[in-house]
This record gives C-alpha cells, sequence and structure tokens, in this order.
C-alpha cells in the first residue's frame, strides 16, 4: 500500500515536473503570439494600398516553429484591430505579399536576406525570435533576457518599411540597426 | 487746534484709510484668485504628470514589463513633490509602485476613487492608463503640498510687500499733495488769525483758486469789505463826534473864561463903586476942612480991632490949610495921571546920599517941633553915590514916608537909612510910631485908606500917599514893603535899582 502510495507520488512528481516543463515552452510561445498581437496595436498600416486593407488581420509563417500553432489557439475567436485574425503557413519567398505581420522562423537562417530585401520597403512588420535577426533587418526580434521575454527593434529598417510604428514601442524595446 | 486732529492729517488719513480698505479688497480678490489659480496650476501640473506617466507605463503595463514600469516610475526622483505612485492593471491589481521616502506615511490609495482631490497636506490624483484610448490600467500619486504652500507663502509675501509699498506711496502722494487742499485753507487760517490779532481790516486774500477755496476766498473778502466799510463809517462817525466834543469843550472853555472876565469886571465894577464912594467920602472931608478952614479965618480975619497976634494966627491957619488942600488936588492929580499912564519918568544922574543928608536937613526941625528924634545911617563908604534914576519920585517917595513917619509917630525917634544890596540901594524909614493893625495891613498900598480911618487916633491926608509911592517904586523898576508891630513901630523899605 505503502509502496503503490510513493509509486504514485513519484509518478505525480515526475510528471508535474513534464507539465510544468511543456507548460513553460508554451506559455512563452502563447506569450510571444499575445506579443504578436500587441503589436498591431502600435503599427500602422492605413493610408496604404487597398491590397492590404484585406478584411482579415494575416500573420504569415515563414519556416517551421510551434509559434504557428500557439498562434492558431491565441487568435482562434480573437480579433486584431477588429479583424478577424488568418494565420498562413508558407514556405515560398515569392508568396509574401498581402500580409500584415510576417513571422521569420529561425530555420530561415539562409535566405534571410532574400526575405528581408522582398519585404524592406513593403508595409509588413517582420517579427522573427532568433539571435542576430534584428542585425540583419528584421523589425521586430524576440530574445530571451533574465527569464523574461524582451524585443529589440531594428530602427532603420522600420523607417524604411512603409509603415508607422508607434514611439512608445522603443520605449520597451531594445534599440538595434543593420550591421 | 491739535496737530494731530489738523486738517492735513484727516486728508491723509482719509486717503490712507481708503487705499487700505481698497488694498485690502484687492489682496482678498487678487489672492483668492491667484491662490486657486495657483492651485490649479499646481493640479494641472502635476495631471500633467500624471498623464505622462501614465503614457510611459503604458506600454510596459501593456507587455507586463514590471522592471520596466518601475524603471519609468524611479525616474520620478527629480520631481520632489512626488512622494508615491501606485501603477494598477485593468483589474486594479497593484502592477507596479513608487515610493520617494520610505519614512513617509504609508499611502492607502481608494480604488474605488478615481477623481483627484486635496487634502490639507496632499494631492491625490488619478490618472487612467490609455492605450489606443482603451484603458490597460490606472495611476494613482500622491503630492506633497509643500511646493505650492512655499509659492503661496512668496505669493503672498510678495503681494503683501507691493501692496505695502504701494500704501506707502499712496502716503508720500498724500503727504506732498494734500497741500494743494489744505494750504489755501491753512492759509485762509492764518489770514483771519493775522486779521483778528491785528484788527486790520485793510488786507485782502490774493484770489488765485477757481474752486470752491476760490469761493471762499472771495466770499472772505467780500466780508471783509464790508467789515471795513462798516468801520469806517464807525470811525467817521466817531471822528465827527470828536470833533464836535472838541468844539463844545471850546465852546465851554470860552464860556468860562467869558464868565471869569465877567466876574472880574464885575468885581472891578464893584471895586471900582466902593472906591468912588470911598474917593468921594474922602475928598469931600479932604477938600471942604480946609476950604471950611480957610473960608472961616478968612472971615475971622475980617473981625475989626483984631490983635496982631491973632491975626497973625488966623493967617498962619489959612496958609496951612491952604497947603493942606493943594497937596490934596496934587496928590489927586498925580494918580490920575498915573491911572491915565501919563506919569513920565525922568532918568538923570542923582547923588542918592545927598538926597538923603537934603531930607534929613528938611525933616529936622519938623520933628524937633513934634518932639521927634530924626536919625540917619548911610552904610556905605563913599560921601557921593551917583547912580541913574528919576530923582523928583526918588524924593517923592521918600517924603512921603518920611512924612507918614513923623503923621503916626507921637513919640520916640524916626531913623532914615540908606544901605547898598549888590546891585540894588536900599533906603529904609523906620519908625517908633503906632504901627499898623494886622487887619489893615493889607490895604496899606490901598487908595483912600489910613492905619486907623474911624478910629480916634485918625490923622489928617489924603490915603493916597503910598498908593502914589508904591506905583512911582514900580514905575522905577524897584519894590516896597514893609514890616510893622502895633504900639512899637514900623519899618518901611524901598529897593531900587543901581544905574537904572
Amino acid at each position: 500500500m505503502s509502496r503503490t502510495f510513493y509509486k504514485y507520488i513519484v509518478c505525480l512528481i515526475v510528471l508535474l515536473q513534464g507539465m510544468v516543463c511543456s507548460a513553460q515552452s508554451i506559455d512563452e510561445y502563447q506569450m510571444k503570439a499575445g506579443y504578436i498581437g500587441k503589436f498591431a496595436n502600435y503599427i500602422d498600416w492605413s493610408g496604404h494600398s487597398e491590397d492590404y486593407n484585406s478584411e482579415f488581420f494575416i500573420i504569415s509563417i515563414i519556416g517551421n516553429s510551434p509559434i504557428e500553432q500557439a498562434l492558431r489557439d491565441f487568435y482562434m475567436n480573437q480579433k486584431i484591430n477588429d479583424k478577424p485574425v488568418k494565420i498562413l503557413s508558407i514556405n515560398d519567398i515569392t508568396l509574401i505579399s498581402k500580409i500584415n505581420i510576417l513571422f521569420i522562423a529561425p530555420d530561415n537562417e539562409q535566405n534571410l536576406d532574400q526575405i528581408i530585401r522582398k519585404t524592406e520597403f513593403k508595409p509588413i512588420l517582420t517579427v522573427s525570435d532568433a539571435s542576430g535577426f534584428s542585425q540583419y533587418g528584421v523589425l521586430i526580434n524576440f530574445y530571451i533576457d533574465n527569464n523574461t521575454i524582451r524585443f529589440e527593434i531594428n530602427k532603420t529598417m522600420v523607417e524604411k518599411a512603409d509603415l508607422e510604428m508607434n514611439s512608445l514601442l522603443y520605449r520597451v524595446a531594445k534599440i538595434t540597426g543593420n550591421e | 487746534m491739535s496737530k494731530i486732529f489738523s486738517i492735513r492729517n484727516k486728508l491723509i488719513g482719509i486717503i490712507l484709510l481708503i487705499s487700505i480698505v481698497s488694498y485690502s479688497l484687492i489682496f482678498i480678490l487678487v489672492y483668492t484668485r491667484n491662490s486657486n489659480e495657483e492651485k490649479m496650476n499646481f493640479l494641472q501640473d502635476n495631471k500633467l504628470h500624471a498623464k505622462l506617466i501614465a503614457e510611459y507605463c503604458a506600454v510596459p503595463l501593456d507587455f507586463n514589463f514590471v522592471d520596466e514600469a518601475e524603471h519609468i516610475l524611479s525616474k520620478l526622483k527629480v520631481q520632489t513633490d512626488i512622494l508615491n505612485v501606485i501603477l494598477v492593471d485593468k483589474k486594479g491589481d497593484v502592477f507596479a509602485s513608487y515610493v520617494r521616502n520610505t519614512q513617509l506615511s504609508k499611502f492607502h490609495f481608494d480604488k474605488t476613487n478615481e477623481t483627484d482631490y486635496f487634502t490639507d497636506e496632499y494631492l491625490y490624483l488619478y490618472e487612467d492608463v490609455l492605450l489606443k484610448d482603451a484603458r490597460v490600467g490606472g495611476l494613482y500619486l500622491r503630492v506633497s503640498k509643500d511646493i505650492l504652500k512655499q509659492n503661496l507663502l512668496v505669493y503672498t509675501k510678495s503681494l503683501l510687500l507691493i501692496l505695502g509699498s504701494q500704501l506707502f506711496i499712496v502716503y508720500f502722494l498724500a503727504f506732498f499733495l494734500q497741500r494743494i487742499i489744505t494750504t489755501p485753507i491753512l492759509t485762509l487760517n492764518k489770514f483771519a488769525q493775522e486779521i483778528s490779532n491785528k484788527q486790520d481790516y485793510s488786507k485782502r486774500l490774493n484770489e488765485v483758486k477757481t474752486d470752491e477755496t476760490g469761493i471762499l476766498y472771495s466770499s472772505f473778502n467780500l466780508m471783509l469789505n464790508q467789515i471795513q466799510k462798516r468801520d469806517e463809517k464807525i470811525n467817521t462817525d466817531k471822528l465827527k463826534l470828536e470833533i464836535k466834543n472838541d468844539e463844545y469843550i471850546e465852546i465851554n472853555k470860552k464860556l468860562i473864561e467869558n464868565n471869569k472876565e465877567l466876574k472880574i469886571a464885575k468885581e472891578k465894577a464893584e471895586e471900582s463903586e466902593q472906591l468912588k464912594s470911598a474917593f468921594l467920602a474922602n475928598m469931600s472931608h479932604e477938600i471942604r476942612t480946609p476950604m471950611n478952614g480957610i473960608l472961616g479965618f478968612l472971615d475971622l480975619l475980617k473981625t475989626p480991632n483984631l490983635s496982631e497976634s491973632k491975626r497973625s494966627n488966623y493967617i498962619d491957619i489959612v496958609n496951612k490949610s491952604g497947603d493942606r488942600l493943594l497937596t490934596t488936588i496934587n496928590d489927586i492929580i498925580d494918580i490920575s495921571k498915573i491911572d491915565a499912564g501919563q506919569m513920565i519918568v525922568i532918568i538923570e544922574e542923582t547923588d542918592i546920599i545927598g538926597l538923603a543928608k537934603d531930607l534929613f536937613s528938611f525933616f529936622l526941625i519938623q520933628c524937633k517941633e513934634k518932639g521927634l528924634r530924626l536919625n540917619m545911617e548911610i552904610l556905605m563908604e563913599d560921601d557921593v553915590y551917583i547912580t541913574n534914576t528919576d530923582s523928583n519920585k526918588l524924593n517923592s517917595i521918600l517924603t512921603n514916608l518920611i512924612k507918614n513917619a513923623i503923621k503916626f509917630t507921637q513919640r520916640g525917634s524916626i531913623l532914615i537909612e540908606l544901605s547898598l544890596n549888590g546891585k540894588y540901594y536900599k533906603f529904609s524909614i523906620i519908625d517908633t510910631g503906632i504901627g499898623i493893625p494886622e487887619n489893615r495891613r493889607k490895604a496899606v498900598f490901598n487908595r483912600f485908606e489910613q492905619a486907623d480911618l474911624d478910629g480916634e487916633l485918625a490923622v489928617e491926608g489924603s490915603g493916597l500917599g503910598l498908593s502914589i509911592s508904591k506905583a512911582y517904586v514900580e514905575m522905577l523898576g524897584g519894590e516896597i514893603w514893609f514890616e510893622s508891630k502895633e504900639n512899637v513901630g514900623t519899618s518901611f523899605h524901598v529897593t531900587l535899582p543901581l544905574n537904572n
């Protein structure tokens, strides 16, 4: 009885630990997904070509990242800028068009230049969570500092991009530029 | 007039009082208005801070960056009057907080009170934390009112200083400008006092002002005119009265003088009447007696067979009576001449010692006949003493005096004395006769008076002798007087100037 009880306790601890671990990773991407939605509050896409003024708020993900699932979960019933959110997964750079936010997964390191060149003068907010991506030209890049999620903004690229970023966002971000 | 309540001080006092009242009102108004404004400014300033903080905190709150929020709040250290800040999230839970000084009393914020309000010590503020017009949280602030209080104190002090200096300026202006009003009044006052003291209503004020003071001045001058006119009239009347009074006094004087003259005239008239009566009585006696003697004895001489001795005696009596009559008539003529001013004085060189000696010789026989001794004393060293005088009149004077002496002396002696006395020479005729009674002495030199006219001792004589003598002495510039004692004798003295 007592042995079974101990086994049960041990199993429970292990299970809980696993749950905590998985919860942590899920929590991280969920937070990132939430932040991506919040970014939309600080970006002004209006005043640009009608092509981008669709009835959906479109977030595209290029490459593989747990963020895709997190985004789908987070924005299943939630709107951004009073628009229903559409999550698109793309693998071909040429398909990048008419989207509001492009999440660049860390596995795009090889064709990052190409992606940047394709988006830099367009009203597309590029977001990534890979070290060094900001300096390559991604507008907002997540990083972990002291166990908290933070983001950096490439101000040079923001100014190049065909969109307006609220300067309030700079206050909570690390500002970078092109290397 | 008390200095404290002088018109000048009253004026300054009134101006100051008005100034103080109005400045107090201004102070209250301005202070109330400005303290409210200051309070509002203070509120607005801090509200602005709150808004800024809220704006800064909005993003960290949005992204749940607590450390970022606290970092922002920590920058409030430069705002010394912000004591506490509490940032709450949408639900009202504390997200971040800031305390300026941990020793401060704990800041209990009221979740339900999302307004701004003042307490005695603090200003409590609430500000919504908004992001794109959506409330993401709230901000509670507690602000120290020290700066506000200090500002108000400084403001009050400077306001009081300004008002005080204005009051000072007002005092000075009032002090100097009150003269515009007080100087004419004080001048009038001084002028009135001067007039009152000197009683001089001829002065006038210079009428220069055209305001009420000017009217007062001209009224005052008008009044002075009236007073002066009245005074002049009174003075004229007075003068007239005085002149009339003088005239009356003059008339009165004249009347008194006239009265006196009348009285004297009356007295003279009475006197002359009396004299006339006495003269007539005397003369009738003096003329009738010798005339009777002459006529009576002339009748007796007609008697035949008259003895030679008797006839000789009768002729002698007629002769004597004729002499007596002649003397009387001469006396009357002399006195008439004197009275008429026709008596002439003839001055010639005369030896007075010789004159005295001649008189002595002349009267020596007469005295011997009457049994009297006649003596002479010349109290001079020379034998001859020549002086200028009317010798006839001097002779007449002395003859008269010696005759009188012989007439009124029954026994004893008669002394003729001559002496020098300075610029005068003096004749004295001294007898041992009956003397002059006391009650007669005054009238000795009057006409027709004798020592005892009515008495038994009355002797013959016109009574004009001494009167004539006195008149002669006075003509020659001398004096005549006498000393007498009844039954002892009489001394007559005559002094005459040497070298007349």
